[in-house]
């Protein structure tokens, strides 16, 4: 239980670093809201806006200020369109969510059972293809890939949409067509490293003694294999997993980018260059909560299933 | 006045994670003084504090209560740059003994550059020779990589390092413990002949009983961070009065009664009265109830047994 | 490192190199060590080459002649005839692949054989400038960090933390919007987004080392604290620095790309691989070429990168699973 508090704390304290952070880094950029968006407006008239939007007094008052009505969950309008900051996420959260979601279930469904394929045919060509394969997919960046399907599917579309999109409320199979490849273009990194991991860590169980040992009194391999080697390649898996799932959301952007999609990643490159403060901030702050949840939810889940984790983390 | 001396030194550690912090005694209120040439034998299971002992004499840990003196003065005083030299160690891993990444030469140097007396490379190398021929290692060893010697080889390497800057004080902790039998025996011949050559004081510290008679004139004996005898050598392996002395002695055996056969235990959970009065074959009921006091007997015999009274 | 190679496994720690000799009695108390590989307790250079040669296999060295032969080509890139065809108008319009234009040419007439060669050499120049910088500095903090313990150490992997949650590319986007778009930023940010893996990384390999009996005897010599460093710990954990720097070099790579790519990172004229893809994604339909040259080519380049850091990870680290953060 205090392990748990202790996490959660941890998992708290990481966020709030990240809200100070994002906070200060944007006041660092050069020009103001005013500056870029009323250039020949008169002093008198800047110091107006910035009183409007907050954006008066020292940056340490606009953080006490702003953290204040964080905390009572105000999440602040955005500069730009006025709307709250919040609707502005919300509107592009279904897009983006279903992005990370197709892409987790391409990595589950296609990059583990590859990778414990590779990790059984040891020494076969199976196992030399799973190798290069992983490092091959974690070595193309997402745009690259992203550009050659655009590319690709503009010469032949076999009925898929490379750009655009129809929202769920169009009918799953519509909004598929637009949204299989992005999806798979953002899941491509993911892929490559749980292909990797569920790969060695078969490979690890393989030559161990009580394998062998199996072997030898004639359990039947699909024992050997439900019992012994899934079992034990599935917690390295997951813990990978996690660490995808977590960086997917913060992933979406050049995907987003190149399949000309409005999702929350693009919201925040076009925020950041906009100066719109509070969206970029909400903006981080989500993407981070969810990248730190993933992680300590998998630390926990860890934690219970192995009770030496939660005894190792002293100091 | 003592080269070195601990007077009521405590040192405390905190372990466990954050959230379940507990405080380990690790050393409770010692009194023990090392005179310029002796050789005090450490002996205790476990867990017992020796090596908290080792690193409170050397300097490496600062005592929680209670004050180490060098010369009389604070040892924590003393600036790092007049310490060195003056100490050295020969610890337990023959495995680490040695930088792997330093030739064995460049190690067994070290502690002379770093007073600033090494000269030319040329001497350097003179010196390094004689000093490995000392601990019967050919000199041209010092082109070698640590990889490329033995463990016990590598022990004497560390016991030339510790021998170059001729040092006042040497901690062996466990310095031979690691080794087979045979080469042990080489190992403190020699400490013992080096010793007598340099006169340097020292700690042995050994869970092997055997190993502290051959190389110390005094043994002091800890379990769970006190100190329960402190007798000369001649005294202790003949006539050691204190009842868990006597159980490690059964342990290494240099004694055969079985009485005293040591029930190996959880040595760390709080204990009212003798910290051993759950393990002691001896135990009374007074011994439930209270402490007893380390006293003074003739030739500097020190125990803590209520037992020992006069 | 002279004897990195020179024993073939261990699989204690990541810094235990040299201790797999085996090893067998003489008779005379003395115990004789008999190293496992060929060349016996002291190779040559050349048979250490080649014994490292043959560890690594053939496609390893392809790939390490690929990625020098690039790096090559990059440096003298700005020196060669076919530099010149970088200018405007040198060939004709958006011409699709030729003999005489390798890869095509873009709207304005430039070669893109010419512009991908000089795109190289940035994407190389800025990661590479970028992840040995973080390398330096991460391995001090992380030796410090485990060296100090207490506050400081506990400081440090918070920091650590709150980088790792931060979103690397708007990390870098927000970064470039501070200093200005450019080569500058993009280092800047490559710099922090892979600082907190290698602070992490060697900080655990050198907790492993800060209290090994060569270090408590250097110290007790009265080696000062920077020595200790320097010369105890930082050849102990120097492999595994080497080796992260080969791994974090490819996500340098494609955080500087990306960021070129959102047009945040390299400006024109000036081109990495990342934005030629960014100029090219505008005539994707009608100049394909200009997109999947550049992208091809980038490709390759991070191929290799992480094909040779996983080969020398499996030389200096056997034992070692693949570091996952
Ligand atoms: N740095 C530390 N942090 C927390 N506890 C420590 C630390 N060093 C030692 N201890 C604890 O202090 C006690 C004494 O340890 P010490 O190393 O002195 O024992 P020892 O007699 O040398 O044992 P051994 O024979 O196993 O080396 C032990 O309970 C140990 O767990
Ligand atoms: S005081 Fe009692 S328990 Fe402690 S050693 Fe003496 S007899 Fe044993
Ligand atoms: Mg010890």
């Amino acid at each position: 239980m205090l392990f748990i508090a202790a996490r959660l704390g941890l998992a708290a304290l990481t966020i709030a670093g990240v809200a100070t952070l994002v906070f200060f880094g944007m006041r660092l950029i050069p020009g103001s809201y005013a500056d870029l968006f009323f250039p020949l407006a008169s002093e008198a008239d800047r110091e107006a806006i910035s009183i409007e939007y907050g954006l008066d007094g020292s940056a340490l008052e606009q953080y006490i200020l702003w953290l204040g009505k964080l905390l009572q969950g105000d999440f602040g309008t955005s500069l730009v369109t006025n709307k709250p900051v919040i609707d502005e996420i919300v509107q592009r959260l279904p897009l983006t969510l279903e992005l990370g979601f197709l892409a987790l279930m391409i990595i589950a469904f296609i990059g583990f059972p590859m990778g414990i394929i590779s990790g059984m045919f040891h020494k076969k060509w199976t196992s030399q293809v799973g190798r290069h394969s992983s490092t091959f997919l974690m070595s193309i960046p997402n745009f690259v890939l992203g550009s050659l399907l655009v590319y690709a599917f503009s010469v032949n579309s076999l009925g898929l949409k490379a750009g655009g999109w129809a929202p769920l409320s169009e009918g799953l199979m519509e909004n598929l067509k637009y949204a299989i490849l992005p999806a798979f273009t953002l899941s491509i990194t993911g892929l490559g490293l749980v292909l990797a991991t569920a790969r060695s860590s078969v490979l690890g169980v393989i030559g161990q003694d009580h394998i062998l040992a199996a072997v030898s009194r004639g359990l039947s391999p699909k024992d050997i294999f439900s019992k012994h080697i899934f079992r034990n390649a599935l917690i390295p898996v997951i813990t990978i997993f996690a660490i995808v799932a977590g960086y997917l959301l913060g992933g979406t952007v050049l995907v987003e980018t190149v399949f000309s999609l409005d999702g929350v990643g693009r919201l925040l490159v076009n925020s950041i260059t906009r100066r719109d403060y509070p969206v970029v901030q909400i903006g981080v702050i989500l993407t981070a909560t969810a990248f730190v949840l993933t992680n300590t939810i998998a630390d926990i889940l860890y934690g219970i299933i192995d009770p030496r984790v939660t005894e190792k983390n002293d100091g | 006045m003592a080269l070195l001396e601990a007077q009521n030194a405590s040192i405390d550690f905190w372990a466990g994670p954050p959230w379940a912090r507990r405080a380990v005694h690790a050393l409770q209120n010692v009194d023990l003084s090392v005179e310029a040439g002796e050789v005090i034998g450490v002996v205790g299971e476990s867990g017992s504090g020796k090596s908290t002992l080792g690193n409170l004499f050397i300097g490496r840990l600062k005592p929680t209560l209670g004050t180490l003196t060098y010369h009389g003065k604070p040892l924590a005083s003393i600036p790092r740059r007049e310490r060195a030299g003056r100490f050295a160690a020969v610890l337990q891993h023959p495995k680490w003994s040695l930088n792997p990444m330093m030739k064995v030469g460049d190690s067994v140097i070290e502690p002379l550059q770093l007073l600033g007396k090494a000269g030319s490379s040329r001497e350097q190398q003179q010196r390094v020779g004689e000093i490995l021929e000392r601990v019967s290692l050919p000199g041209n060893y010092q082109y070698r990589y640590p990889h490329e010697l033995s463990g016990g080889q590598r022990q004497r390497v560390s016991i030339a390092r510790a021998m170059i800057t001729k040092p006042e004080f040497v901690l062996f902790d466990e310095a031979v413990s690691a080794l087979d039998v045979s080469v042990q025996a080489q190992v403190l011949n020699m400490i013992k002949d080096l010793q007598r050559d340099v006169g340097f004081s020292a700690i042995f510290i050994s869970h092997d009983l055997a190993a502290t008679r051959y190389v110390a004139s005094r043994i002091a004996v800890f379990y769970a961070g006190k100190m329960v005898e402190d007798a000369p050598s001649g005294h202790f392996y003949e006539t050691a009065s204190q009842p868990y002395s006597k159980g490690l002695q059964f342990a290494s055996g240099l004694l055969d009664n079985p009485d005293f056969e040591l029930k190996l235990g959880e040595n760390t959970k709080v204990i009212t009265g003798c910290s051993l009065n759950d393990r002691c074959p001896l135990a009374y009921d007074l011994c439930k109830r209270e402490s007893p006091p380390l006293r003074h007997f003739d030739q500097g015999l020190r125990v803590a047994c209520h037992l020992n009274e006069e | 490192m002279a004897n990195s190679f020179s024993d073939s496994s261990d699989s204690d720690t990541p810094t235990s190199i040299h201790d797999s000799a085996s090893t067998h009695d003489n008779g005379h108390g003395d115990v004789l060590i008999e190293d496992s590989g060929a060349g016996a307790n002291n190779p040559s250079p050349g048979q250490r080459f080649t014994r490292l040669l043959r560890v690594a296999g053939p496609t390893t060295v392809i790939m390490v002649l690929i990625l020098l032969s690039m790096i090559f080509i990059g440096i003298i890139e700005p020196y060669l005839a076919i530099a010149d065809y970088k200018n405007i108008a040198s060939g004709p319009r958006r011409s699709a692949p030729t003999i005489q234009w390798l890869f095509g040419t873009d709207n304005l007439g430039r070669s893109v054989f010419a512009r991908v060669l000089e795109g190289i050499r940035l994407t190389f120049l800025l990661s590479v400038t970028a992840v040995v910088a973080a390398g330096i500095v991460g391995s001090f903090i992380g030796m410090a960090a485990a060296w100090y313990r207490g506050i400081f150490d506990t400081f440090i992997a918070r920091m650590a933390d709150v980088l790792f949650a931060f979103p690397s590319l708007i990390f870098g986007l927000i970064i470039s919007a501070i200093i200005g778009p450019g080569s500058f930023a993009a280092i800047v940010a490559i710099f922090f987004i892979v600082l907190p893996t290698m602070v992490r990384v060697v900080r655990g390999a050198a907790i492993g080392v800060v209290n090994r009996d060569f270090v408590v005897a250097a110290q007790i010599s009265g080696a000062s604290t920077a020595r200790i460093l320097f010369k105890h710990i930082f050849p102990n954990v120097a492999s595994v620095t080497v080796v992260q720097t080969a791994y974090l070099l490819s996500i340098g790579m494609i955080i500087e790309s990306s960021l070129s790519f959102l047009g945040l990172g390299v400006q024109p004229p000036a081109s990495s691989l990342g934005a030629l893809l960014r100029e090219g994604s505008a005539f994707l339909n009608i100049a394909p070429w200009m997109v999947l040259a550049p992208g091809a080519v980038l490709t390759l380049a991070i191929f290799c990168v992480n094909y040779v850091g996983d080969a020398a990870r499996s030389i200096i680290e056997p034992a070692q699973p693949r570091p996952l953060e």
